[in-house]
């Protein structure tokens, strides 16, 4: 409890060292940095998708359907109907980052606001805020997301939303615990007995602190929302077909898996590769952000 | 630990009530409302649609819509599936024990093996073994579950032979206790991944810590074998935490089975689920997303409970 508290002050005295020796820490964990390198290296490919694609990610070729990895001109094959797998996997990713990103920034920023009114006026109307989040979490998250989608029609927007709302409560729950902690910490009691009102309480002297909370967390989950929002393309919720869609890819190739199993096998390296720089990219940030794991390794 | 359980035991009735308030919800995010999704095709019909809005009460005010759909609930009449023109009811509870079945089996790999690899690789750390069952539990644990369903069933199905790939029983004769055991154990282990990678983990970690402690010192001392230093005085110490995660593993496992059942084909709620969304019957939906989130609450506050009798360090605090 009172490492819990204090240990954040310190880094707020101190700026820009602590910011140094976070980084430092970061750049030791090797896994974390080739995460770092994938990320980017996918997020450049990404953008310049249309330029560097072989095909047409949509287009079809009845005389070159499933051809199999590494043939000539086609590297990772093709699928069903002739479409060029790395085609599809290059604009697909155009999806998979915002579909995981986008969730992640809505639920960061209401999850921030509910959870800190959750945190600091625990007695009173965040203990409310709580309760209804608690309903939320009786919930199994994917059902409840599948089912919201459903219910309002497929498509990215759906996607979108429906993952924003269920990763809302977890998000929420992860700031009221740090607020809550913070409430009673010695700098905002000092902050309060100034007479500071709770606007400038929330601003100056909770929100720095918890946002770190809020990144490693969502960091840390970016793979896990990578997967789950392949989850929708496969259950044919996501985007519409023809637009690429790693989840909807896997769905395809489920029918030709005896003879052509690379065409849904493909799709899932591309999602396992991603999610897996997310993880290890959450762990180092982790560590560099929380000075009590960095001293102790 | 007799108040702690009435006390659990109650908190369940408001968050009852909550998933009930969503499920309502959920037919009124239906573009065309509950009248048109409780309809389905037949809603071209304005005597069908008067019908059922009287019946429903849709022309009243929300809450007493929520108070009539909810007395229907209770008795558990959810309407009649669009889809296949039954009472939803009838469709959902032989579901439920398939679902249950896939769980349990999953439970039993997560347990088993979670424990065995994080025990050995605790007496291991740093070896080869353990850097690469550590690896493939991240890996197994990062990737979706449908497309590990679907490589296990390319390997042991399709390229080896040596497992059924879809359903729950051989299609021909009755159905055998050993033929449902020899289809589960494919999509079991699917499902069962990211909570044995989970369960692994905490073991692994537990037992590191377990093992450097004095007394496990003290037992080589006094020249006990190895397997009872590291079972009885170090193993012992980390099952309250391994007890403790399985617990919250249940839920996932059951919430979790939707992906692994439309893989495998597996006849359960998950299944019925998926096709509900493919048919849009809503209202088997609805009845669905309900009965498995009811079932999802009853199965984690068994575990909790189940936790608290096995650790009473648990039910003091």
């Amino acid at each position: 409890m009172s490492a819990a508290t204090t240990a954040p002050a310190v880094t707020g005295e101190l700026p820009r060292s602590a910011r140094r020796q976070a980084l430092a820490a970061f750049m030791r964990d090797r896994m974390a940095v080739v995460g770092v390198v994938v990320l980017l290296l996918a997020v450049i490919v990404t953008v310049l998708a249309p330029l560097i694609s072989p095909y047409d990610p949509t287009e079809g070729d009845d005389d070159n359907i499933l051809v199999p990895p590494f043939s000539p001109g086609h590297i990772l094959g093709t699928d069903t109907q002739g479409r060029d797998m790395l085609a599809r996997i290059l604009f697909g990713a155009r999806l998979a980052f915002p579909e995981a990103i986008i969730p992640v920034a809505v639920a960061g920023i209401i999850g921030l606001i509910l959870g800190m009114i959750g945190g600091y006026y625990h007695r009173t109307v965040g203990e409310a805020v709580m309760r209804v989040l608690d309903v939320l979490f009786a919930i199994p998250m994917v059902l409840l997301a599948i089912a919201i989608a459903a219910a309002l029609g497929s498509g990215l927007p759906t996607v979108v939303l429906s993952m924003s709302i269920v990763i809302t409560p977890y998000i929420a729950r992860v700031v009221s615990t740090t607020t809550a902690q913070l409430r009673s910490a010695t700098f905002v009691e000092a902050a309060r007995v100034s007479g500071f009102g709770d606007g400038r309480i929330f601003w100056r002297e909770i929100l720095p602190h918890v946002i770190p909370a809020v990144v490693v967390y969502g960091t840390t989950n970016m793979g896990a929302m990578v997967v789950f929002a392949a989850g929708f393309g496969f259950l044919g919720l996501g985007a519409q077909p023809p637009t690429p869609d790693w989840g909807a890819m896997i769905a395809d190739g489920m029918h030709s898996l005896d003879s052509a199993p690379w065409v849904s096998t493909v799709p899932g390296i591309a999602i396992v590769i991603i999610a897996l720089a997310f993880n290890y990219v959450g762990d180092g940030l982790r560590v560099a952000l929380d000075p009590r794991l960095r001293t102790r390794l | 630990m007799l108040a702690y359980t009435a006390q659990r035991v109650l908190s369940i009735i408001p968050t009852l009530i909550g998933v009930s308030l969503v499920t309502f919800g959920l037919l009124h995010l239906v573009p065309g409302g509950p009248a048109l999704a409780m309809l389905g095709m037949a809603a071209s019909d304005p005597k069908a649609v008067a019908a059922v809005t009287k019946e429903l009460g849709l022309d009243r005010s929300l809450p007493e819509q929520y108070w009539i759909w909810l007395k229907r609930a209770v008795t558990g009449n959810f309407g009649t599936s669009t889809e296949f023109h039954v009472p939803v009811t009838a469709l959902l509870f032989p579901k439920l024990e398939h679902t249950l079945i896939l769980t349990a089996g999953s439970l039993f790999y997560a347990v088993v093996l979670g424990l065995m690899v994080g025990i050995t690789t605790a007496l291991y750390h740093r070896s080869l073994y353990d850097r690469l069952a550590m690896l493939l539990t991240l890996i197994g644990a990062s990737a979706p579950v449908f497309w590990i369903g679907l490589l296990l069933i390319y390997l042991f199905a399709i390229r080896l032979g040596w497992l059924p790939a879809l359903g729950m029983a051989s299609p021909l004769g009755p159905p055998t206790v050993l033929g449902v055991l020899k289809h589960l154990i494919l999509p079991a282990f699917a499902n069962s991944i990211i909570s044995l990678a989970v369960i692994a983990r905490i073991v692994r970690s537990g037992m590191m810590e377990a093992l450097v402690q004095p007394y496990i010192l003290a037992a080589r001392a006094r020249g006990l074998p190895r397997w009872r230093q590291v079972v009885v005085h170090a193993f012992r110490n980390v099952l309250p935490d391994a007890i403790n995660i399985t617990g919250l593993q249940v839920g996932f496992l059951f919430g979790g089975a939707l992906f692994v059942e439309v893989v495998f084909g597996w006849p359960g709620l998950g299944y019925l689920i998926y096709s509900s969304i493919q048919a849009r019957d809503y209202v088997t939906l609805q009845a669905a997303v309900l009965i498995v989130s009811a079932a999802f609450i009853f199965v984690n506050l068994v575990a909790d409970l189940a936790r608290m009798a096995l650790d009473p360090r648990e039910a003091r605090s």
